[in-house]
């Protein structure tokens, strides 16, 4: 069943339009929510008059600060307990922190009726001067936050007066000493930009009162448990009284990994006692959710002449926007999730912070750091091989970790699997490196050229991440799996049918999946962090493996046998291979009167590291040199996931990061006014690339065998995105010979960048 | 998206013109143009019913009825080799198919977007506008001071002379930064630079130099502005290369 290209279980369904959605789930006679949202970037609620708005025929009531607990920081981030995060947030403000933030939800009988209140609500703020430049927010601007205004778990290095939200460290022996006596020294300065998640599906949540005291919810999120734990601490009520499914979701990348909805849709079900849904339009989406961390990376490598890597020193600041959810973790994997690709230099150091501006929050989004890092590493490892004039690639195969090797910031400290080096070499074949290298001119305004990146990630979070799975044996035969992992839309359903009815050795049709509710299956950390095939995979495979040995035990009892029988497709045989019997008549017996045992197991995995896949990308492209406009003309990814569960869904993932990257490379531009209101705020002003700017994206796979992973099996989700962005900025240095440092790279960079080189007397390269 | 009260379908197209005049009354054609507007809720009038569609040889010219849907232009196999392969070109990077399908050339005209591809290719080929009660006027001088009438058609010439156009855009569906047209004939070239972000204009200029000079001289004479998607600086930089590639006939299909 594994290694095998087996369609998603809900595929078809999808395709023809079956109700698998949230939407599909609201019925007529819920109330609907709209939420009015905050004009200031930074003000302070002095009084809400709702009168008007309540007069508004079908407006049923108002939401506001003095409905939720006030007096009790959380933190929306969808993480397992204890959250690193900086805990900032209550379920609806008093303080007002960025423009878009909710200050009010109308609850109403109609989606018009809840329009109209909205624009009827009357609020009294008190002005307070904002800050949105987080390059100068950590002790310039007025603090965000006034004592117990926040909270954390344990020290993630949050300072609030001075607009600090998290700091990470890491030190490996005395970086600035080598560095001073390193040949060359690379020191390039990196910005990259806030990216939106424009997932197909937006925000959206229902929830209902069960008449029994109890709320049940139905939301696009990306963990159940976490959702369930964060909006009953933030309502003040115990976690048994909510349950919350998952239904199908149309795509989240990590934008619903914050439970930023589902806390509003509940407080009105408290309030009314009446089925209630909020259904978010993209600008709401866009504007009150979250985005990627902008990021400013500066880079030193330090290297001696023959390219060999000998102090690696990053700097990040990041900008956490107005609230902290997420911020810390983002600089844990900022360096935790790059570093360790390259092997460990005489001394490495990274040094983290994330600021407080008063700027749409920033939070969870695949890569969670390391694409704005690799961006900065790459460059300078793209620089330093132009400097040296080695071929990039040679540079990066001088300079990788192999299997076998330690790395002080690598999770679980060893890479117990990687074929790295094969990537790369392999990946140069398949672009044509050799022939295109680095760069030729086409016309007398084109040149072609390729460029490349590596990229590593994690699988799940070492030390952290904690699953339960749980298997049943059903009395007709089939077996029903119980798991609390979400699929995003990733297939992880999928996959997980495709572990269990590997270790069962069924087909897969035997095995039914239940998934995504915190009341029937049992407790998943959720999907983030690139998770789901190696945690939950991991817990599935264990719980499928006890089964089997349970199968054995009870029927060797059942049938007086010597020896327990062993399960092979759909039959229990004995030692010599006879049949004993069939699953089906084994699962009669066993359910009915003579027997009365219903066998259930439940596997768990605690995840002790993480082990890191692998992706070298290359790009070829061409560079209009009057315009600055890049066009793309072919991608080659190469990557070792470890055993591809399943090829066509992993292919997909690669295609979709891959062109996630690129958009984040040369077209998504996030602009906000000098007031601080988001002016992209729509798919016409933000950009992401449609289907005619993709190129041709070939996609292989190396496998490693990853020995703690379920078959050999690694993971995909975000590590396919980082490298586009890199290898697009190599192939530039290489046609041009400049180094674009900001992103997104607009033609108008790429010209200026092109007419600076000029006037200091620079020629392009051919 | 704009809110319709009512929706009015006149017998005639003199009945349009007066509830077009009324406050609060705005056209329908292809039904595009209110998914983009916002403001108080209007009545619709409906025109697709009352207005012509296609294209059709007339003598020397094309007339293409206000309710041609731009689906049609692009795809037209008359107007896919020579020198109208233009329209296709200008009209190719709009949004997507589907949404071709329903944006009229008429409404595409009445709206007057800066960023329109279309009105630029359209001047430098000095197209004519149809207009039901101010008759047959050149497009520029509706685009310079429209009317309160209904375009009914447009007229083009088949033989415009040597033509081209170039326009630069970011995502391949994105509106463009900066976008030409150029159209020589007997002499004299018709130069419409449109998207900067200003409402597209044209320069005529004699056909005495040479192209690279013209280009500079044309292109630096359009004021230009800054906008999300561009700087008014890098328009200007750019505007003489891609002013000389429409004249180089970059966008002709042979």
């Amino acid at each position: 069943m594994i290694q095998k290209p087996v369609g998603k279980v809900d595929g078809m369904a999808a395709c023809l339009g079956k109700p698998l959605y949230v939407e599909d789930f609201i019925p007529r006679n819920a109330l609907r929510l709209k939420i009015v949202q905050s004009p200031h970037a930074f003000a302070y609620i002095e009084k809400i008059d709702t009168a008007r708005a309540l007069a508004v025929h079908g407006v049923v009531c108002v939401l506001t600060y003095e409905d939720v607990p006030q007096d009790h920081p959380i933190t929306l981030a969808a993480e397992a307990a204890p959250e690193g995060s900086t805990h900032d947030r209550v379920i609806l403000e008093r303080t007002v922190r960025f423009v878009g933030e909710p200050v009010a939800v109308i609850v109403a009988e109609t989606e018009e009726a809840a329009e109209a209140g909205a624009r009827l609500v009357d609020v009294t703020y008190r002005l307070r001067t904002p800050h949105f430049d987080y390059e100068t927010a950590i002790d310039d601007g007025i603090p965000l936050y006034g004592p117990g205004e926040s909270f954390v778990h344990f020290d993630n290095g949050h300072v609030p007066e001075r607009n600090i939200i998290a700091r990470k460290d890491r030190v490996y022996q005395d970086v600035e000493t080598v560095l001073a006596d390193c040949d060359v020294v690379e020191d390039v300065t990196v910005h990259t930009q806030a990216q939106a998640h424009i997932q197909a599906e937006t925000h959206r949540t229902y929830c209902y009162p069960d008449g029994r005291g109890r709320l049940v919810m139905i939301t696009s999120c990306q963990s159940v448990f976490n959702t369930q734990r964060i909006i009953t601490e933030g309502l003040g009520i115990p976690a048994y009284r909510l349950r919350v499914i998952k239904p199908k979701v149309g795509g989240a990348f990590g934008g619903k990994n914050t439970s930023y909805f589902e806390g509003l849709v509940a407080a009105a079900v408290l309030k009314t006692d009446r089925p209630c849904a909020l259904v978010l339009s993209r600008e709401e989406s866009m504007t009150i959710s979250n985005t990627r961390h902008a990021a400013r990376s500066r880079i030193r490598l330090g290297a001696s002449r023959d390219g060999t890597f000998r102090a690696l020193d990053i700097d990040m600041l990041i900008n956490g926007g107005a609230h902290g959810e997420h911020s810390f973790d983002v600089l844990n994997v900022g360096g935790g999730n790059t570093m360790p690709i390259y092997r460990c230099c005489e001394a490495e150091r990274f040094t983290g912070r994330a600021a407080y501006t008063n700027l749409v929050p920033a939070g969870a989004f695949r890569g969670f750091g390391a694409p704005q890092v690799v961006y900065g590493l790459e460059g300078a490892v793209s620089d330093l091989a132009w400097k040296l004039g080695m071929d990039s690639s040679e540079l990066r195969l001088k300079n990788i970790i192999h299997q076998g090797e330690k790395h002080p910031f690598l999770s679980g400290g060893v890479v117990n699997s990687s074929r790295l080096e094969e990537l790369i070499r392999r990946g140069r074949e398949l672009i044509g490196w050799e022939e295109e290298y680095p760069s030729h001119r086409v016309d007398d305004h084109t040149i072609q050229a390729v460029g490349m990146a590596i990229d590593m990630h994690g699988s799940g979070i070492g030390g952290l991440d904690s699953v339960n799975a749980t298997v049943s044996l059903n009395y007709d035969g089939s077996f029903t799996l119980f798991a609390g992992a979400c699929d995003l839309g990733t297939g992880g359903d999928t996959i997980l049918l495709q572990i269990a009815s590997q270790t069962l050795n069924v087909d897969m049709e035997r095995v039914q999946i239940e998934v995504s509710d915190t009341k029937t299956t049992p407790y998943d950390k959720g999907a983030y962090a690139s998770s789901t095939t190696y945690v939950t995979g991991n817990a599935v495979k264990d719980a499928c493996e006890q089964m089997l040995r349970r199968i054995g035990e009870t029927a060797q009892k059942l049938y007086g046998l010597e020896e327990p029988p062993h399960l092979s497709d759909g039959e229990l045989l004995d030692g010599g291979g006879n049949r004993v019997d069939t699953l089906e008549e084994f699962s009669h017996k066993i359910a009915s009167f003579s027997s009365a045992e219903q066998l259930t197991c439940t596997g768990a995995f605690k995840c002790p590291s993480a082990p890191p896949p692998y992706v070298a990308g290359f790009v070829k492209l061409r560079v209009d040199t009057e315009t600055g406009k890049v066009t793309l003309l072919n991608y080659v990814a190469m990557v070792d996931c470890g055993t591809v569960i399943n090829p066509n869904l992993a292919r997909v993932q690669v295609e979709g990061g891959i062109a996630q990257c690129m958009g984040y490379a040369l077209y998504e531009d996030m602009r906000f006014s000098k007031t601080g209101a988001m002016l992209s705020n729509d798919l016409q002003k933000y950009r992401i690339p449609c289907s005619m700017d993709v190129p041709p994206i070939q996609v292989e796979f190396l496998e490693s065998f990853e020995p703690s992973g379920p078959y050999g099996a690694k993971s995909m989700g975000e590590v396919t995105f980082h490298t586009a962005a890199p290898a697009i900025r190599e192939a530039l240095l290489h046609a041009t010979g400049c180094q674009l440092n900001t992103l997104p790279i607009t033609p108008e960079k790429v010209l200026a960048a092109l007419e600076e080189q000029k006037e200091k007397g620079g020629r392009l390269p051919c | 998206m704009l809110k319709l009260t009512e929706l009015k379908t006149p017998a005639s197209l003199e009945e349009a013109y007066e509830l077009l005049r009324l406050p609060h009354h705005t056209a329908l054609a292809g039904g595009t143009l209110s998914q983009l507007q916002a403001g108080e809720p209007t009545v619709g009038v409906e025109l697709t019913h009352l207005l012509p569609s296609g294209i059709t040889r007339d003598g020397c010219r094309l007339r293409i009825g206000a309710m041609t849907v731009l689906r049609t232009l692009e795809t037209d196999p008359a107007l896919q080799t020579g020198c109208l392969s233009i329209l296709p070109a200008s009209v190719r990077h709009l949004q997507g198919p589907a949404l071709r399908n329903l944006i009229t050339v008429g409404g595409a005209v009445g709206a007057r977007f800066p960023q329109s591809e279309f009105l630029t290719a359209l001047l430098a080929l000095d197209a004519q506008a149809v207009l039901y009660r101010g008759g047959t006027v050149p497009l520029e001088t509706y685009l310079n001071a429209p009317p309160e009438d209904i375009v009914c058609e447009l007229l083009v010439d088949r033989e415009p002379g040597q033509t081209g156009f170039c326009a630069v855009r970011n995502s391949y569906v994105d509106q463009p930064i900066l976008c030409a047209a150029a159209c020589l004939r007997e002499g004299t070239w018709r130069i419409a630079v449109g998207a900067r972000p200003f409402l597209t204009e044209v320069r005529t200029c004699p056909a005495s130099r040479d192209i690279r000079e013209i280009a500079a001289d044309c292109g630096a004479s359009f004021r230009m502005g800054d906008d999300l998607k561009a700087t008014a600086d890098y328009r200007r930089r750019i505007c003489p290369a891609i002013v000389r590639r429409a004249m180089e006939g970059e966008g002709v299909c042979r």
